[in-house]
This record gives structure tokens, sequence and C-alpha cells, in this order.
């Protein structure tokens, strides 16, 4: 198929620099330790790129480390628990996707309620999220706790609950002006049947209603699986899908153009999802200028970033509540639509709790969760304030040239009685750092 | 003239001479105590006249030996870079001299340490055997501290002479020796001000207080180390938790968690604390100076009877004096205004509980202040594990009457009953009401429903709140299993006349709960800290093996004042 | 590392969803002068209105309730016929100066005695089914957050999660635990970098000019709320729970922070057995607090602007029970402190010889009072479609 936007980049020598691997690692990933965009930096983007898909590194004791956890019923534990395994740096792709489908398919504990279904689907995430995109959506329409977020069990024949077709529809696979209300009624009724038992999903026979459905102008006596396959073969899905996948990887209103190639990708690619992002992190769009630092950082990445950035050490259990108090509580999503994201995450308040967190994490002040590691002037040896700012410039904004931000970055190391501190402080909460 | 001039200088001469060096004071009387060369100012103070007995025998000490030779001991010194012998060898090497040795001649009289928190500065005082002796012990550790920072001959004479003692400066600090004493300090300033209550005869220092003179003449000479705090004048200088911490005596939940003595302990002026090791494990008393335990809640205050003694051992034990009665009927009295309105909430409740009798005036009168608490291994129904096991737990109280029990079991119906309504409005599964006997006494007791199968739900701990009254003993249990041993135990026992407070913990059953959950803490170090699985392993292992050295802790109080004896003792193999 | 704390804000803050702002304009710190203040005061439990208001010259009032019923001599009198609990001295005070308004008989139409669904009702305004929707205020914060991005329209007072009242669609107020919860930390010698770091400058994509007006918002507000909370407070606020939340709430008012809605709670009024003590030292607890609170607002000259709303989600039975206390009812009565409304009793005193099933049937339905509230005293757009309570007849 002809590509435009999407057309492979050929970087010329030289353009393959120190911010763009930076940008590839960021927006796959967290940004990653200085090591490793040194790796990227001499390996090139097509080999970083293959390292990212493959997440070979994933660090499987700390995965195993849940299941004696979701014994205690605490969610906190859980979301620190997902924290460590982000700022482990390991596998970030992986737990880049995790965190997008958790943001697309959003569903939160507080109607849950249960630790070990949240636990359950965050592994289906990590498990299917880079793999076909049918698949993924037909495990997530059985994930229990789906099913308990959007009513599965209250679905009945006779008295279908539309909640849960009407966001596999809206929110899921098709986006709003693609079905009626006549669709969502007969998805409903096709749904029927499909809820939990315990932790476990069942299909209960006798609450399911066999009759005939009219669903995108086809008839049939439609089960579950079969209206699933009519949503997935609708012409809106593979659109709705890559408008996702720009909007998380590129920038936040991606232009129609681009969703219509993407879409066109990812059924070439027959759903695979993984494929689909080699093609898109690849391209001439992922690597433009419009494309770099276009998102406003969401609490999870900020501080992630942040932490892998400066090779520091947070306790996880604190930079989850740090997420949280910024609005990003971990399996706790406002709504089924997800995060707002964007300029929803900055005001007043917020702005203040980004500050707090990001001066104590430069400060390396520890609470009650334990110590908390960054040695800046390891990381920065410089002594002077004029190359101190650059080198944290280079370090935690690589490809920013502005000469009147780095002369108030040595300002402020000017005045310190730890200028790496300080400037290192001052740079994490300035406005320029909060772009993603 | 001109003759006369050389006459003159020389009857100037001894006059000069004597406004040059003027006159060196007095030896240091030998029965001077060290405490009186501390400057008032310091606020923390530590001595001990033995420890120079420990360093004479260094790691041949039986006690040390013993705990090296044992097998924890092993497990822990596996864990060390390098063995104690070979660290010593290295600091022998460092010094010139064996350092264990020349400590043991420094501190021959005693070693004192203080501290001014408000100036952050500290003072070490030591006295030797004699003065020859720490002269050599001195120059030592100055030529050492020459090598090591590359100034050969810098120390080898002092800078000052100040109240007949030799003063070398170190960047703040100063080293001072006069005769057999030896004075260091952070800070010039302090080590002058020891030197001139050294030099004053009648210099009193520290024993200018009269509470600490006091506590100073009675403390244990034996003893390790003798420490004294204090307290009042600290507290502006701690964080908040500890300020929160000493305004909390007084409120109810201070007195009704750790009692009126523990409490008068967090609230008194000063603190005096002495640590005696001996073969057998550390005991440590506390004894709060200059304040009393509010006298209506202390033992005594009323004659009550005592949950008769159990013989079979528990994981932890307790015997605790808790007048809740008298809370309530005194509470004016007794507490600030702002702990009123929960009173009255609990009145409320109780009345709720016990058909509408005043908790304070009706109810908590019949039950003797005297509480016993004990924590044991429950008993598993085979095949049925729990997924966090924990110890069972209960609470054995007097009633005066046996009749009052039959209140007691109602109550206990009621607050599942209402339990079980909250549970069901928030459509949550309550527990079910079961009465069951052993031998002649009646057991209520509120059990959790078997999980459908399917259900969502996890077999957390099999709690199961158990009440029972046996004879005039109430025992509220968190598992059937214990209770009916506790009813067992106590057939045909009348309480006891006279208790102590204590507290017992076993460091083997605690290393037991600690073991049975260890994949589960492990896993928490790993998820909350951050750490590598391996690393928060090991420093789990360290703590059980830590504990693994110790048979136990115990807590007791003494009736005669507020003292705190807080007992560690070792494990019979390693105190063997 | 020294760190100099300079006093501010929002420590404590859990935020779970955030306002979207749709203008680029920076955020007004400043409310326009004369913008109205809402604080709704929830009693937790059921407050026993009928000892609260008291109709003591029934006779059925002393029948219904043999140890609990109080005397007419010891009450605060509202009119001939009715009198305020000898607790509620300030609000008796408030009452003769003009400030009160007591709304009597208010509930909903069919009482539902379960606390949780009831407490929903109140906070969602939807009586008749299970509540999909978001919470009333809620709804508010979301009209007043379209009008200018970056700003915190609502705040709840108090530990705890937010309560479901302030959940709207697209904003979920901030969580204020405490005052010591409010701290800016501050590395020594950012202060000029800060001040740099956050100026505007032309050439800047339009979010970057978002977050530095946002920042800039968010410093300065910083710092006036600062000088606010080293400012003593020259009214006196008792040691007690709810007055030093009314006191945090005071200071954000008279700081001239952005925030409108206020939700606070005070709980406890779950009287089913030996009502008496508990009761009285509730009712004391919320009077020494309301007033500490209006006079604060008196001195900063702020009163006119701040109605706060005092309800509970039912009221408890005429008749006492066995145990001395009471058990779930219907309707009670509402307290709006402050404002323009018409002072003294409104709407159905409870007549105690025609009882609905034991208990004072509701005359107002409480969405009238909220209609008033939200059209009448806030000028933005209703939650239900309820007529506004008159207050003029």
């Amino acid at each position: 198929m002809k590509l435009d936007v999407l057309r492979p980049w050929r970087p010329a020598p030289g353009e393959w620099d120190a911010a763009a691997a930076a940008h590839l690692l960021r927006r796959a990933g967290f940004g990653g330790r200085p090591s490793e965009r040194a790796q990227a930096l001499s390996e090139g983007p097509e080999r970083t790129l293959e390292r990212l898909l493959a997440g070979a590194d994933a660090d499987v004791e700390l995965l195993r480390a849940a299941e004696p956890l979701l014994a205690s019923e605490s969610l906190e534990l859980l979301q620190a628990w997902w924290m460590a395994l982000i700022l482990s740096g390991r596998a970030p792709l992986r737990e880049r996707m995790a965190l997008l489908w958790h943001d697309h398919f959003a569903t939160s504990h507080d109607k849950v309620g249960d630790v070990r279904l949240m636990h359950a689907q965050n592994e289906l995430f990590r498990r299917d999220g880079l793999g076909d995109f049918r698949v993924l959506l037909r495990s997530v329409a059985r994930d229990p706790a789906m099913l308990v977020w959007l009513d599965g069990n209250s679905n009945r024949k006779g008295h279908p609950n539309e909640n849960f077709a009407r966001e596999v529809m809206e929110l899921f696979a098709l986006g709003i002006g693609h079905y009626d209300e006549r669709d969502i009624q007969e998805a409903a009724r096709a749904l029927t049947g499909l809820g939990t038992e315990g932790r476990a999903t069942v299909f209960r026979h006798e609450q399911h209603d066999p009759g005939e459905k009219l669903l995108f102008g086809q008839r049939g006596a439609f089960g579950p699986e079969e209206a699933l396959e009519l949503v997935l073969a609708h012409p809106a899905c593979p659109r709705h899908v890559a408008r996702v996948l720009l909007a998380g990887f590129v920038a936040p209103e991606p232009a129609p153009a681009w969703i219509e190639e993407l879409a066109a990708v990812l059924v070439t690619e027959d759903w695979n999802l993984a494929r689909t992002l080699r093609v898109l992190l690849l391209s001439q769009l992922f690597h433009s200028p419009a494309a770099r630092r276009a998102r406003i950082a969401g609490p999870v990445e900020l501080l992630a970033s942040a932490v892998l950035a400066l090779d520091a050490h947070v306790p996880p259990r604190r930079a989850a509540r740090w997420a949280s108090a910024m609005g990003q509580s971990l399996f706790r999503p406002p709504s089924v639509k997800g995060w707002d994201g964007g300029r929803a995450w900055i005001h007043t308040g917020t702005w203040i709790v980004r500050h707090n967190a990001l001066a104590a994490l430069a400060a390396a002040r520890r609470d009650e969760t334990g110590p908390l590691r960054f040695e800046a002037e390891r990381a920065f040896p410089q002594s002077e304030p004029a190359p101190l700012a650059r080198a944290a410039c280079e370090r935690l904004l690589p490809g920013h040239d502005d000469a009147e931000f780095r002369a108030a970055l040595a300002a402020a190391a000017g005045d310190a009685d730890a200028p790496a501190r300080s400037c290192v402080a001052a740079l994490l909460t300035s406005p320029e750092f909060q772009l993603y | 003239m001109n003759r006369s001039l050389p006459l003159v200088a020389f009857l100037l001469l001894p006059v000069a001479l004597a406004w040059a060096r003027p006159d060196d004071p007095e030896p240091l009387a030998p029965e001077r105590a060290l405490a009186s060369l501390v400057p008032a100012r310091c606020l923390v103070y530590a001595e001990s006249t033995t420890l120079a007995g420990w360093c004479e025998e260094g790691l041949e000490h039986p006690l040390v030996a013993r705990l090296l030779a044992s097998a924890p001991g092993q497990a822990l010194l596996a864990r060390l870079p390098l063995t104690p012998a070979e660290a010593l060898a290295q600091a022998d090497a460092w010094l010139g001299a064996p350092l264990l040795d020349e400590l043991a001649r420094v501190s021959t009289q005693g070693l004192a340490f203080a501290l001014d928190p408000r100036t952050q500065e500290s003072l070490v005082i030591a006295r030797g055997r004699s003065a020859d002796e720490v002269e050599a012990a001195l120059e030592h550790a100055l030529d050492a501290l020459e090598r090591q920072f590359g100034w050969p001959g810098a120390l080898d004479r002092p800078q000052h002479r100040w109240s007949g003692a030799d003063v070398w400066i170190l960047g703040e600090g100063a080293v001072a020796r006069r005769d057999e004493l030896l004075v260091l300090a952070s800070r010039a300033e302090l080590a002058r001000a020891a030197l001139e209550l050294a030099a004053e005869a009648e210099g009193r220092g520290l024993l200018a207080g009269a509470e600490f003179a006091a506590a100073h003449a009675a403390r244990d000479r034996e003893a390790l180390v003798w420490s004294w705090l204090a307290l009042e004048e600290l507290e502006p200088l701690a964080d908040a938790g500890f300020r929160e911490l000493r305004s909390a005596g007084r409120t109810p939940a201070m007195q009704g968690v750790f009692g009126a003595r523990l409490a008068a302990l967090a609230e008194a002026p000063f603190l005096a604390a002495s640590a005696r090791l001996d073969g057998q494990g550390l005991a440590l008393d506390l004894h709060g100076v200059g304040g009393a335990p509010v006298a209506a809640l202390t033992p005594g205050a009323r004659p009550a009877d005592v949950p008769a003694t159990l013989a079979t051992p528990c994981g932890a034990e307790a015997l605790l004096y808790r007048d809740y009665a008298r809370f309530f009927t005194e509470r004016s009295a007794l507490f600030p205004p702002e702990a009123l309105p929960a009173f009255a909430e609990a009145i409320t409740n109780g009345a709720l509980f016990f058909e509408g009798q005043d908790l304070g005036e009706e109810v908590l009168p019949h039950l003797s202040p005297w509480l016993r608490v004990l924590v044991r291994e429950p008993e598993f129904a085979s095949g049925l594990r729990p997924e966090i096991p924990l110890p069972a737990a209960a609470l054995v109280a007097v009633l005066d009457a046996p009749e009052a029990g039959a209140e007691w079991q109602a109550a206990f119906q009621t607050i599942v009953s209402i339990a079980n309504v909250d549970q069901a409005q928030k459509g949550q599964r309550g527990m079910r009401l079961a009465l069951e006997r052993e031998g002649e006494v009646d057991l209520s007791i509120a059990r959790f429903s078997a999980p459908r199968p399917g259900e969502g739900v996890d077999l957390r701990y099999n709690l199961e709140p158990t009440l029972a009254v046996a004879g005039r003993h109430l025992v509220l249990a968190s598992h059937a299993s214990l209770a009916r041993a506790l009813v067992r135990e106590l057939a045909g026992r009348a309480p006891d006349g006279e208790g102590r407070e204590f507290l017992r913990l076993s460091a083997g059953a605690l290393g037991s709960v600690l073991r049975e959950n260890l994949a589960t803490l492990v896993a928490k170090k790993q998820v909350e800290e951050g750490l590598e699985r391996a690393q928060a392993e090991a420093e789990l292992r360290l703590l059980l093996e830590a504990l693994a050295l110790f048979d136990g802790l115990e807590l007791a109080l003494d009736p005669a004042r507020s003292a705190l004896r807080l007992e560690l003792a070792l494990t019979p193999e390693a105190a063997r | 590392m020294p760190l100099s704390r300079r006093r501010f804000l929002l420590d404590g803050l859990t935020l779970t969803a955030l306002v979207p702002a749709l203008s680029a304009a920076p955020a007004r710190l400043r409310r326009a002068e004369g913008e109205r203040i809402l604080v709704v005061l929830q009693l937790s439990g059921g407050n026993d209105g009928l000892n609260t208001v008291v109709p003591h010259r029934q006779d059925a009032y002393g029948r219904a309730r043999p140890s609990l019923a109080l005397k007419g001599s010891a009450l605060h009198r509202l009119d001939d016929d009715h009198g305020l609990h000898p607790s509620l001295a300030g609000l008796g005070r408030l009452h003769a100066e003009g400030r009160l308004a007591l709304v009597q008989g208010v509930g909903v139409a069919h009482p539902d005695r379960s606390h949780f669904r009831s407490l929903e009702i109140w906070h969602t305004a939807e009586p008749e089914r299970p509540a999909h929707g978001p919470g009333w205020l809620g709804r508010l914060a979301d009209q007043l957050a379209q009008d200018r991005g970056g700003s915190m329209p609502a705040l709840h007072v108090g530990g705890g999660d937010v309560p479901l009242a302030l959940m709207g669609e697209h904003v979920l107020a901030p969580s204020l635990s405490d005052e010591r919860a409010l701290a800016l930390e501050e590395l020594a010698g950012l202060d000029g970098a800060r001040v740099a770091l956050t100026r505007a400058r032309p050439g800047a994509t339009p979010d970057l000019e978002f977050l530095r007006a946002t920042a800039r918002t968010a410093y300065r507000a910083a710092e006036e709320l600062e000088a606010v909370i080293a400012r003593p407070t020259r009214a006196a606020y008792p040691d007690l729970g709810l007055a030093q939340k009314l006191r945090l709430v005071a200071r954000l008012i008279a700081g001239g922070f952005d925030t409108r809605l206020f939700h606070l709670s005070l709980d406890g009024f779950d009287t089913h057995a030996r009502q008496a003590a508990l009761h009285t030292a509730l009712l004391a607890e919320l009077d020494a607090s309301l007033a500490a609170f209006q006079a604060d607002l008196e001195q900063c000259g702020a009163a006119g602007r701040v109605v706060t709303f005092v309800h509970s989600e039912f009221g408890r039975r005429v008749e006492e029970n066995a145990s001395r206390g009471t058990d779930h009812g219907a309707a009670a009565p509402v307290f709006l402190v402050g404002g323009a409304f018409a002072r003294g009793l409104h709407g159905n005193a409870p007549d105690l010889t025609r009882l609905v099933d034991g208990d004072v049937p509701a005359t107002t339905d409480f969405r009238a009072l909220y209609t008033a509230l939200e059209r009448d005293w806030l000028g933005l757009r209703p939650s239900t479609g309820v007529a506004a309570f008159d207050f003029a007849s």
C-alpha cells in the first residue's frame, strides 16, 4: 500500500541524535535511563524499536511478587506494584501499552471492588496488548472485571442493560456516530447471558436472549461472540483503533488523513498491534518536529521519565501516591471514558502537587515510605552554573535549545547551596518539562 | 641605680612568672563524679563504669564469645564483610596499639557522654587509671591521626593550656588531658567549660539539679550504661511526633491503651535509664523522674480480682490494669474537655448493646480492672489453612458475679446482629451466630459462612469471635478453639488476689509468624521500597536471625515507682 | 539540603479527575467582587430535628418523649411555638440578628430509612431511581469550570474520600484534609528562576503558554494564601474538629481563592440509644463552630457573600424508643446561615397529631431548596426542574 505520512523515516547523518532517540524512548516507554539512551543512540531506530517490541527484559520476579500481595486486598499495594514495574525501566513498551489500554478500556476498582480482578485485567493488557487487537477486544469483553464494571450480570433476557453494549461501541471499538440506538439495543440483547460467577466469567443460557437481532444491517440469532465479530467488521473499527494509537503515540488531535492511513496499515498487518506500531514508530510523522513534545505529560509518565532520566530511586509506593495526588490514581480512572488527559491534567491545584513532588525528587527528600536516592552531584558534576545548566538540559530536555531557559537554570544554580539540586529542581518544575 | 636594676628584676621575676603561669588546679578528687564535670546545659547524659572491664576482655568476654559462637550469631556474622577479629586487627594497626586495651586504660574510672541538643555539641569525658597511661594512650591516638591525615608532627605539642589541662584543637572541636582525665568535645568551648568545672573543687555540673543528683545517687552501679534525658527541656527541640506523644499522656486513648504508669513515663519531666548486660541477656530499666501516674487509675487504687494465671505458654501474654469504669464515672476530673464527647458517644453505643444500660455506671463497674491478654497459635480445622495465617488472641477478665455474664453474652450477640445489618446494607455477607457448649459453659460464636463455590471471597484468616463465661472469668477470643482451651484451663479456678502489670513476648512465636508470612513480606518490600527480591529477602532473613538470638522480651512495671523494666532474654543456646 | 518551607497548598490533595480547560486565557485568580459562595454542611447519621427545632408547646411532644423532651424554658426562642435546643445559643443569636433562615419539614416524598440510599438521594438530587448521575455540587462545578480553565470551583474539606455530591462529569473536587497539608516545598534560590521560567514569551506553542499561565496563577495563589494563613485569625475558633475545618474554609475565602463550593460533614448523629448527652455535645460543637465561622466572615467582610446550608439525610421518629434514643425518621429542618434569604422559620411546622407512619412527613421537597441555592443564590443552572423554594411566603 502507498504510505504518505507513515512512510519510513530515513534520517540524514546526524538526524538520529540524542533528541530523536529520547523522543522514541519516551513515547514507546518512559524515557529510559542515560545508559539506555546511549545504547539507542548507537544502535539506531530500527534495532532500538525491535528491542522494545520484544520486551525480553521483563522483571519476572517483580511480576510474580504480585501473587502473595493479592491476598491482602490492598489496592495501594497493587498500585505500588505496577509503579514498581514502570520505574524498573524494564520492558517499557509493554508497560506503556498496558497503561494505554487501561485508559482505553477504563475500569475502576471503586466499583469492581476486587483487587484480584483488577490484577487479572492488568495482566491481560500486558499479555495481549501488543498482539492482535481483535483478540484483545474479545478477551476484554470476557474479562470479569470489565463485566462487573459494565453491569454484565444485570444484562438479562427481557431486561437488557445497555451499558456494556454502549461502551463497547462508543468508547472501545467504533466511536460516536457509527451506530444508532437500535444497534445498541440489539447488541445488548446479543450480549445477554454473559456475566460473572464469583471471579469467573460464565455464560448463562437461561438468561441469554436467543431471538433474532438486527445489527448493522445483518440478521441472525447472534450471541456475544457473533456480536463482537460484527463490531470488529465495521469499517469504523480500524479507524477508531488507529485514532487511539495516534493520540497515544503522536499527538492529541490526530488529523483524519493520518487516521485513514494508519487504519489501512492496521488492516494490512492483520490487526497486529506490534507490527502496526513498528510502522508508526519508524514513520516520518512520528519523528517529525510537530510530534515532538506535543503532549502534556500525564502524572505517571512525568514521574517515570524524571526518575529514569536522573537514574534516581524512588520507593514505588511514594511514586504511586504522587501520581494519585496529581490526578492519575492507577486502577481508578474517574469513569469509563478514562482520563481526559492533555490540559485536563493541569490546574492550580495539580500544578502545586507536581511542583512539590518534583522538588522532593530533586532534593532527595525522604519520608515514611523510605529513602529517595538521587545523587545530584554524581549525575551533574559541573561546578560552574552555565555548564551545569547545559548538562541538565541535555539530560532532561535533549534537543531543547533555549538560551533564556538555560540562563534561568544557571541563575537558580548560582544562588543555591546545592547548585546541582536547585538546577535540576528548577528544570523539573518548569513548564517546558511538562511537555512530553 | 645601676646596681639595683638587676635586684628589682630578680624580685619581679617570680611575680612575672606567677602571672604568666597561673596555679595548676588540684588533682581531681577520687570520688568526684564525672557528671559534675558536665555543664548543666547538656540535656542528654550517659555514663558507664563497667565498660573498661568489657574492653579488657574484648572478644574473649564470656557473653560475647557465646554470642559469636551460637548458630544465629554465626549466621549474622556470615553476612558481614569482616569478622570481628579482623576488624579489631585493622583498628589496632591503625592506632599503633591494641584498641580495646587503650580504651580500657582511659576509662577505668569511668566514661561519660553528654549532649547539648540546642547547639548540637557533644562531650566525652574519660577517667583512666593513671596520668601516664592516659598520656600514652592519647599519644598513640594523636599519632594515628597525624598519620591518617598527613600532618606529621602537627599534634606533638598541645596548642593551649586551659585550667591546667593540655589542649589540642582539632577543627572546631578539642581534645584535652589533665592528669588521668581526658576530655573530648565537638566544640572547643564545651571542653573548656568541662575543664573549668573539673578545676573547681566544688564544681557541681549536672549534679546541681536535685532530681539528677538523686537519680544519679540511686543508680545501678553494675549497669553497663546509665543515662539521663531531660525530656521536658528536650520537648521544644524535638519533632511534632514526640511532642504529641508527650502531650497525649492524659488522653483516654493513652491511658486506655498504655495504662497509667506507661503514660506517666511518657510525660515525665526526666527519664533515667540503665542497661545491664549479662549472661542472661539485656535488661533495660526506665524510670520517669518527677512525674506521677494518675492515682485513680494505678493498680491498687481499689481492691480488685485478677484473672487466674494460666500455665500453658503463649506467644504473647500481658496482664494490664485498666479501670475503664473509672474512665467513665470520673471522666470530667480525669480528662480534658475535648475528650468528653467521645464518652457520650460510647455511652450511646454501649446502651445500644447492653439493653439501655449506662456503660460507665451500670456495666463496667461489674468488671475488674485487671485484664489478661494472650496470643497463641490457633488450631485450624484440617485442610482449611487461611491465606494470612495469624495467631489467635484472647482477653480474660473477671466479673464480680457469674450472673453478670449473661448480659455480656447478650451484648455480644447484639453486636453481631447490628454488624450484620450494616453489612447487609452494603451488600456484603454477615456472620452467623452459633451457641455451643464446652463442658458446662456456653460459648457464643460468630462465624463467617463458608464461601459459595466460585464466590469471590478469600479465606483470609478464619476469624471466629467467641465469648464465654467460665465461673467468674469472662473470655473473649478471636478463635473458638482458643476460647474452648481457655474455658477448660479456667474450669473451677478462682481469680487471683494480686497482680503486677507485665507484657511477655516470645521471640520464637514472633519469628514463626514472620516466617509463615515471609513470601508476602518479601513481596511487600519489593513493591513498596523498590528492592530486588534477593535483597528484600536478605533483609528479612537478617531480622529473623537477630530474633533467633533471643528467647523473648518481658516488660514489667515496678509497682513502687513509674519504672518500666524491659528484659530481653537470650536464647538458652546463646546463653549457655 | 536546606528547604525553605513556604506554607501554601495542597500536599494532601487527592484528585481523581480534572477540569477541562476550554480556553487558553489565564485563570482569574481572584473571584470577581461579590461572587457568592455556598458552604454545605452535612450532619451525618440523621439529626433529630424535633429536638433541634423544638415544637415544645405541642402536648404530643412531651407524651411521645418522656425522657428526651426538652423544656420550653431551656430553649432559645424562635417564635411562640418553637425554640432551639439549649446547645444552640450561637444560632439563636444569629436568628435574633436576622441572619438565620430555617425551613421545617424538608425531606423526600418517599422516605428511605437507609443511610446509604438517603445520602445518595441528597447528593445526586435523584430520589426516584438508582442514581447514576453526578452529584449536585459536581454539576455546578462543571458549569463554573467551563467559564475558566485552570480553576478549582469546588472543594471537600475533611479526611476520607470525596463525597458523591461533589463528583461532576468533568470535575472531581479535591479533598483537603487540614491546614497542615498546605505546603509548597521549595528549594533555596528558586524564586528568581520561577519568575523567569513562567514568564509569558512570544513564540510559544498554545500548550506551553497555557502551562506558563497556569503556573503563574498557581504561584500567585500560593503567595496570597500564605499571607492569609500567616495572619492570625481575629475570630477565636474552639479546639473542635468542625471548627478547624471551617477556619480553613474562612481562610480560603478571605484569601480570595477561586473556590465557590465547599462541602463538609459532622458525624455521629445516629442516636439510637441514650440520645440526650450525645446530641447535646454534637449540637454544641455545631453551634460553637458555626458561630466562630460567621464571626470570622463578618470581620473580613465576606459574610454577605457566603451561605452555609446545614442539612441531614433524614430526621428521626417522633416517639422515643426503649433505649432512650430515637430511630430513623423522615423530614427534618434545614438551616441557611448568612446570605440574603429571609430570616426566620419557613415551611410547614410539624404537626405531631398528623403523622405519617409515626414520622413527620416532608412538606417541602429538598430539591426546592437546591434550586433556590443554585439559581437564586449562585446564579447557575439548577440540577432539577423542581421549582425554587419561595422564602417570601
